[in-house]
């Protein structure tokens, strides 16, 4: 099989998650898929994007698409029966046993949450193995917010929060930064941190985390970068020495701290 | 199996390659020496001198010698990773896609004749990156490169912008080469390194080599050694390097770069690329042609809408760094071997060695 063969799946349902975002149940079948891990959605004449699989099961895959680029806007026509193309999955994978035993502390923003959705899933389904599982969750506004029905479960099984930048009449929840929840939040400096969100975002939590006694060495952050070929040879997704799509895209905070918080790098 | 031959028998041996391959050598043309697919073995630039400088590059007639050039100004990734390959073409029919992708197998193999040392040393990275320290091996170099016949040269005389000698280029391994060929004073030697290289040889009237000529290849490498100027200080680069990422000459150097790209595409071991879209009008087909890249390009490290190295200097710290340090932490070995066509074709005479040991020898 050449690299960069890609195979068929079956859309088998579109849901529209707001306005520019929507999601996908994917019929295919990919070769032991884990939370974390990526595939390359294929576009006719309009080329590939990494999509994270936000949750898979027995040849079922979930995929959350924002609508933004010359790729994505291309499955903002999707739906159900359509032949849908790609490959993977590529990456590496959530280190949940890293956690077992401790407080394990999930941290999204925005597209973010689909990143971290099936590894918050599986904890869920491993509860036992944790001291506690905490979520939180930082959306822009309350038309931003992605997988309403899935928050309304997760807050019947854990502490799991949500803040929006910008509040409207229709939102009973907390108004702010996503900094600002956790500061609310009793974090136990013995958490083990699986974090998605934009690079600003990133890097304000992690201070906050460190204010709070969480070791470096404990976070983990899944990074988006460029991925055009998804297997370590084209280049574009490098971080200082490393490829997000073939070392990542998790990467443990303190192994990439050095290149993370350079500026260009 | 070590042999001694004159030129007739060289003539007679690239005959026989031909038979075979597709055989690409040196040629001059346009005022450059350039490897190009070449089935004239009259094409190869015998007797000309190359000078090279920081910016400049010119080509002088006979100093006596065949094989006094030193080398191509293209690189050998050009024909097994070429600027534009088509990955697959894709037609649509009934709502469904049909790929096809191009079988190199049916084509004629390749043959390298006269590859210096920098070039093998830089073919043997291209191979890490590709095929060894890659999960998902590139069929399509892998191809290329498995049906390959190697003939290398021990380059006798260097060029001003040559610093192999202080890379990781070994001037006695052989890096796979099916025969390797030095020029002695009269005559040249060639070392069969392997049963293809044998078999091609087989039947030719050879001379087995004395230890004489031996001595004489031993001591044309020595030579060849001390001739190289310039030295590139490896002693603890990569953390030397990773210690000045924030130096402010890196703005410095970014002043002169022009973010052109030049040294990337000549460089024998830069391997990054795209992947673009080609469409018939009405949407019913499509080509996907992977092409070179270059982290120079400007939106190269753009996600989304941000772009990650939005000044020319970050992108010239990049390059540097990948070459020099990052690649020792991805694939245990530096990306650059030296042969300084970087430094001939940088329009701003930007001279990574020079760069490199300023850099990291910073305070």
């Amino acid at each position: 099989m050449k690299p960069y063969d890609l195979i068929e799946g079956k859309i088998l349902k579109v849901y529209q998650e707001n306005y520019n975002t929507i999601t996908v149940i994917v019929e295919v079948n990919l070769k032991d898929p884990r939370p974390g891990q990526f595939v390359m959605f294929y576009a006719i004449g309009r080329g590939e994007a990494p999509i994270t699989i936000a949750d898979y099961k027995d040849g079922f895959m979930v995929n959350t698409i924002r609508i933004v680029g010359d790729v994505t806007g291309y499955f903002d026509k999707a739906k159900e029966g359509d032949s849908i193309y790609l490959r993977g999955p590529y990456g590496n994978l959530w280190p949940i046993d890293k956690a077992f035993g401790k407080n394990l502390f999930i941290v999204s923003g925005g597209l973010g949450l689909a990143a971290t959705r099936w590894i918050l899933e599986e904890a869920l389904k491993q509860k036992h193995r944790f001291k506690n599982v905490i979520s939180l969750y930082g959306a822009k506004s309350y038309d931003d917010i992605l997988y309403r029905e899935k928050i309304e479960e997760w807050e019947k099984e854990i502490d799991f929060k949500t803040i929006l930048n910008t509040g409207n009449e229709r939102w009973k929840g907390k108004v702010g930064l996503i900094t600002d929840l956790i500061n609310d939040t009793d974090i136990d400096s013995n958490s083990v941190v699986f974090m998605c969100g934009p690079d600003p975002m990133v890097n304000a939590v992690i201070e906050i985390l460190e204010s709070k006694g969480v070791k470096k060495e404990n976070i983990y952050i899944s990074l988006e970068r460029h991925m055009k070929c998804a297997v370590g040879t084209c280049g574009h997704c490098m971080i200082g020495p490393y490829f997000v799509c073939k070392n990542g895209p998790v990467f443990n905070y303190k192994e990439i701290e050095y290149f993370y918080t350079k500026k260009g790098v | 199996m070590v042999f001694k031959c004159d030129i007739t028998t060289l003539r007679q041996i690239y005959k026989r390659l031909k038979e075979v391959y597709e055989v690409i050598s040196p040629v001059y043309d346009n005022g450059v020496i350039q490897y190009r697919k070449n089935p004239d073995f009259d094409a190869i630039p015998f007797g000309k001198a190359q000078m090279e400088y920081a910016g400049s590059y010119f080509v002088s007639d006979n100093i006596g010698k065949y094989f006094s050039y030193v080398r191509p100004y293209n690189t050998l990734k050009n024909f097994l990773r070429p600027a534009e390959e088509v990955l697959y073409r894709v037609y649509i029919k009934d709502g469904k896609l049909y790929f096809e992708s191009e079988n190199k197998h049916t084509k004629k193999p390749m043959a390298f004749f006269d590859v210096r040392k920098c070039d093998l040393k830089a073919l043997s990275i291209l191979d890490e990156v590709f095929i060894n320290k890659n999960n998902y091996p590139d069929e399509y170099y892998k191809e290329l490169r498995e049906n390959l016949f190697i003939v290398a040269v021990n380059c006798s005389e260097v060029s001003d912008v040559c610093f192999c000698s202080s890379m990781n280029v070994n001037f006695n391994n052989d890096y796979g080469s099916d025969i390797v060929l030095t020029e002695l004073k009269k005559g040249f030697l060639l070392e069969v390194k392997t049963d293809k290289g044998k078999r091609l040889l087989e039947g030719l009237s050879l001379k087995e080599a004395d230890e004489d000529d031996l001595k004489e290849k031993n001591e044309i490498l020595t030579q060849t050694y001390t001739k190289i100027k310039k030295s590139l200080n490896k002693e603890n680069l990569k953390e030397e390097l990773y210690k000045k990422i924030n130096h402010p000459y890196w703005e410095e150097i970014g002043n002169r770069c022009l973010g052109c790209t030049s040294c990337t595409q000549v460089c024998p071991t830069c391997f990054c690329f795209d992947i673009i879209e080609k469409n018939s009008l009405d949407g019913s087909y499509s080509e996907r042609v992977r092409i070179y890249d270059s982290c120079f390009n400007p939106n190269f490290a753009t996600v989304h809408k941000f772009n990650l190295r939005d000044k020319i200097f970050f992108r010239y710290r990049h390059w540097l760094l990948h070459k020099m340090a990052y690649w020792q932490d991805q694939f245990d070995d530096i990306g650059c071997v030296g042969c300084g066509r970087c430094i001939t074709w940088c329009p701003a005479k930007i001279d990574i060695e020079i760069e490199t040991n300023k850099v990291r020898d910073f305070a």
